[in-house]
């Protein structure tokens, strides 16, 4: 029991970080949480607008361990389905351990204005459950949208939660995280993606990224970046082969040590 | 004659902005004139770039591992270069490095008279006298009629230096120094100066490449087993971190403190193998007390080289220390592989003293140390790294990489581990603490040039101190960042901002049983602008301003403006450059450095701390073909104090003027 109330202290701990609210799939984890202007699926709440430059129907699924914390983890999928000018995404998330948990559904639909442009809105569903004590539930929107510059810049700006919506039971002190995230992503050559994202968690304190992402054959990707605030270190592998991706993450946390992310995704 | 100039003056630019870059992290006083020595030896016998080695080129310091390996492969496919523009054709050489390297390399072989015969000697030689003099005007405390301890010496400061050379075979020089507060001649432990130095150098003898009597240096590897002298570390250059190690050197430099004395040679045992052994013996200071057992033991190696007091004196050569060992150097195509071995062998035993964080420190008089490096580059990458053991069974080791992402970006990484008990009295590895052990960490740099006249620098390193440290009560960690946006649209106008912030853990301030760790965050932001305002005048401006908190404190600022002439039309006798600068510190933790232009051969970063005004004047004078002299007046004027300085160093007032004057004669 000793051992899982220091695991609920740091599962609640990271929530104050406004650590792993949202996972955002390990590729972008490595580059050091570029979840603004960075395409990827494996984006399954970040910025979801970047999903409509898929052409196929994506099945993704991804686990995330955070070494400090015993069980600690998070489970998630996501299936996005193109449309012709849409795409619709479902998401589905599980963060927390048996005594503590934290489940988040939702479901997306973006649009493309020709071939530069594209805006996103999402609903989610959130439930928290804490062992012996009961269940809350809460709903959110975030919004998002991506401007592709030129071939080499592309700037992206996503809102969680702008209404600052809570859970339903005021006994509960955790929040539903409102945050507003404003990248850039720089192709410097066909094979070196660079991007920046300034993260701002209402009450808290503006954090910045920045990662690269460097192709190294065709088949395999190296990654790292950093956040300032708190100063985190990230690296990470992804490997592109045919119709499937895994990508793995590692993150430094100078205080909570490492955590670690797996994703997978197959195209229909 | 007009592109020498030009060049000469790029040169000086960039070896000011290398040195400002490193200022922040050396220690005062730092004698960096081995690395001009360097540069302006290769300005006057240029390298040629199809005959050279590895080993030459990284004497070059603004060129990275990749660059130099890069370079080798294109001659190897493509045969010897004919034009030197044909470095636009080598991966990694952009048009920065070509204009830097450009000075410092020829295509013509001059490799004509290097026969060693009497009348050569004589005839073909040159030579380079130095004699400088140095004195704060105003009379420092410890010079004062005072009771207890005081400086029984001079005022002045002085320096003398010869060095010979002919044609790269041999080399010799000579070097005498006094500090400010020591005796010229006839003081106590003094013959008779307070510092000399010699050495005669032989190379390219048969197998002896390289053979030194006297004072010398070594750097192998990455500096973690076996590296004495200056060495780079994280700087704005983010490929810097990865080590160009030059082997066996001559020593000419007035530092007191880091280099060998006895004789040591390269042997090429084949083509591809080369053996250094060296023996040394010398004397250091150390302050010694007696132990238990009615021993003389020391705790630390005085590394100053100041004998001053009757103290210093008395701690001057009162430990000896003899070394013996030897490094064998493996290279081929793009590996090389290194092997080191030594033994340091001192006079006294060592003991840890009474302090916690000193516990894991060398103790005895026996150290031997082992070591394996290795640098590969393939394609793209290039990676080093290196591996070192002391005999107390302690290991360190660092690995890193230079990659060449695309033409714009070039990234570096580095991690590193060394043990909290890994002893070491030549280690100079890249480290956040000014000595390699105790300390783990990841640094990752990158370089990026999105257009021509942009360049962004950046790099993160987190580290992490697993024992106790000076005025650091616990294991602690902290982090560096720093950003450089530099924009040169032209060759007369530079700017660039730059962004650091540090954050580390030291002991409260706060008086309290036991002591717990406060956040120390220190950042600056600094703007300079450099440009030609006409054919002679050079203008520079900077504005800095720092900050420092520590804990729940208040964070402080500081300030500092400076407005930099530099007046040097062509072909005149006389020359110039003065500063005026405004600072404002609330203390001394926010205080900021800036490199300072000085006589030749003197290097010399300004600590800016206080307020009040800095100014200083430098003149160079052609006294004839052979002959210049410089002369230097700086002056800090400070407000609202009584005294400058501190301990027997202090001045009353409120001004600390200082002056120098030199003489150098070529022949």
């Amino acid at each position: 029991m000793k051992k899982h109330l220091i695991t609920l202290c740091i599962v609640l701990c990271i929530k104050n970080y406004g650590f792993a609210q949202n996972s955002i799939g390990a590729k972008l984890m490595a580059m050091g949480n570029q979840n603004a202007a960075v395409k990827d699926d494996w984006n399954f709440t970040g910025n979801f607008v970047n999903d409509t430059q898929i052409g196929n129907p994506i099945l993704a699924i991804g686990y995330s361990k955070y070494f400090y914390g015993g069980e600690l983890s998070d489970q998630n999928f996501k299936l996005i389905l193109p449309l012709k000018k849409y795409e619709a995404g479902l998401s589905f998330q599980r963060y927390g351990i048996s005594e503590f948990n934290q489940i988040n559904a939702g479901a997306s639909l973006a649009k493309n204005f020709g071939d530069k442009f594209s805006i996103g809105l999402r609903a989610n569903f959130h439930q928290l459950k804490i062992q012996n004590y009961g269940s809350s539930t809460g709903f959110s929107v975030d919004a998002g949208m991506v401007y592709q510059i030129n071939n080499q810049l592309t700037i992206g700006i996503n809102v969680n939660n702008a209404s600052k919506q809570t859970y339903q039971n005021t006994n509960v002190a955790i929040r539903i995280p409102s945050t507003i995230h404003l990248g850039a992503a720089y192709q410097a050559s066909s094979k070196v993606l660079m991007a920046t994202t300034i993260t701002k968690n209402f009450n808290e304190k503006f954090d910045v990224g920045l990662g690269l992402d460097y192709k190294l054959i065709a088949l395999l990707s190296l990654r790292g970046g950093i956040t300032m605030k708190p100063f985190k270190q990230y690296g990470g592998v992804g490997i592109d082969y045919k119709k499937f991706k895994i990508d793995l993450a590692v993150g430094s946390d100078p205080y909570l040590g490492y955590s670690s992310q797996m994703g997978l995704a197959y195209a229909f | 004659m007009l592109f020498s100039l030009i060049t000469n003056a790029q040169e000086d630019n960039f070896i000011k902005d290398l040195i400002e870059s490193l200022a922040e992290d050396l220690p005062e006083d730092f004698d960096l004139s081995e690395l001009q020595d360097i540069l302006t030896h290769y300005k006057k016998y240029p390298i040629n770039i199809n005959k050279t080695t590895p080993e030459q080129l990284k004497n070059l310091v603004f060129l990275s591992p990749l660059q130099i390996s890069n370079l080798f492969n294109h001659i190897k496919l493509n045969g010897n270069l004919i034009d030197l523009y044909e470095l636009q054709s080598i991966a990694e050489f952009d048009e920065q490095t070509i204009q830097r390297i450009l000075p410092f390399i020829t295509l013509q072989s001059s490799d004509l008279v290097d026969k060693i015969s009497f009348k050569n000697l004589l005839k073909l030689s040159e030579s380079d006298l130095v004699m400088r003099f140095g004195q704060v005007m105003e009379t420092q405390k410890g010079f004062t009629d005072i009771p207890g301890s005081r400086y029984l010496g001079t005022p002045e400061r002085l320096l003398l230096r010869y060095k010979y050379n002919y044609s790269n075979r041999i080399t010799a020089s000579l070097i005498a120094e006094k500090d400010a507060g020591e005796f010229i001649i006839g003081g106590a432990k003094q013959k008779p100066f307070d510092y000399q130095s010699a050495h005669i150098g032989v190379y390219n003898s048969g197998k002896f490449k390289k053979l030194i009597l006297g004072d010398y240096t070594m750097q192998f590897g990455q500096g973690l087993t076996l590296w004495s002298g200056f060495a780079f570390g994280k700087a704005p250059d983010v490929a810097s971190i990865a080590r160009k190690d030059v082997g066996l050197r001559a020593y000419t430099s007035s530092n007191e403190y880091s280099f060998f004395r006895g004789i040591a040679t390269t042997i090429s045992v084949s083509k591809n193998i080369e053996f250094t052994p060296f023996f040394s013996f010398r004397n250091l200071n150390a302050s010694l007390s007696l132990n238990n057992m009615g021993e003389k033991v020391a705790i630390t190696i005085n590394e100053t080289g100041l004998h001053r007091t009757a103290n210093e004196i008395n701690n001057k050569n009162s430990i000896s220390q003899q070394i013996f060992g030897g490094v064998v150097q493996y290279q081929k195509n793009n590996l090389s592989i290194g092997a080191i071995a030594y033994q340091t062998k001192f006079s006294n035993k060592f003991i840890t003293g009474d302090q916690v964080y000193r516990s894991y420190n060398f103790t005895g008089n026996t150290l031997t140390n082992l070591g394996l490096n290795y640098n590969y580059s393939f394609k793209n990458i290039y990676l080093f790294g290196e591996a070192g053991r002391s005999s107390n069974n302690s290991y360190a080791y660092l690995n890193g990489a230079l990659i060449s992402l695309s033409s714009k970006i070039s990234a570096a990484v580095l991690q590193r581990n060394y043990d909290k008990d890994y002893h070491n009295f030549f280690n100079q590895a890249t480290a956040e603490a000014s000595d390699a052990f105790n300390e783990k960490g990841f640094y990752a740099g990158l370089n990026i040039t999105p257009a021509k006249a942009w360049n962004l620098s950046l790099y993160a390193d987190y580290f992490k101190f697993p024992w106790l440290k000076f005025r650091i009560d616990a294991p602690s960690d902290g982090y560096e960042i720093l950003a450089q946006l530099t924009y040169t649209p032209s060759k007369t106008f530079k700017s660039f901002l730059r962004y650091r912030t540090e954050v580390k853990q030291q002991n409260t301030d706060l008086a309290v049983a036991i002591n717990y760790l406060d956040q120390v965050k220190k950042e600056s932001y600094r703007a300079d602008v450099s440009w030609k305002l006409n054919k002679s005048i050079n203008l520079q401006n900077r504005l800095e301003v720092s900050q420092f908190r520590k804990g729940a404190v208040k964070a402080e600022y500081g300030l500092m403006i400076y407005q930099d002439i530099d007046y040097s039309p062509m072909f005149a006798k006389l020359t110039g450059n003065m500063r005026l600068a405004y600072f404002n510190t609330p203390s001394y933790n926010s205080r900021i450095y800036a490199y300072e232009d000085d006589v030749l051969y003197n290097f010399s970063f300004g600590m800016y701390s206080g307020k009040g005004f800095r100014s200083y004047l430098n003149l160079k004078y052609k006294l004839a073909k052979k002959i210049n002299v410089w002369a230097r007046y700086a002056l800090f004027f400070y407000r609202d104090v009584e005294t400058v300085g501190s301990g027997l160093d202090e001045i009353n007032g409120n001004k600390k003027t200082d002056v120098k004057l030199q003489i150098r004669y070529q022949f």
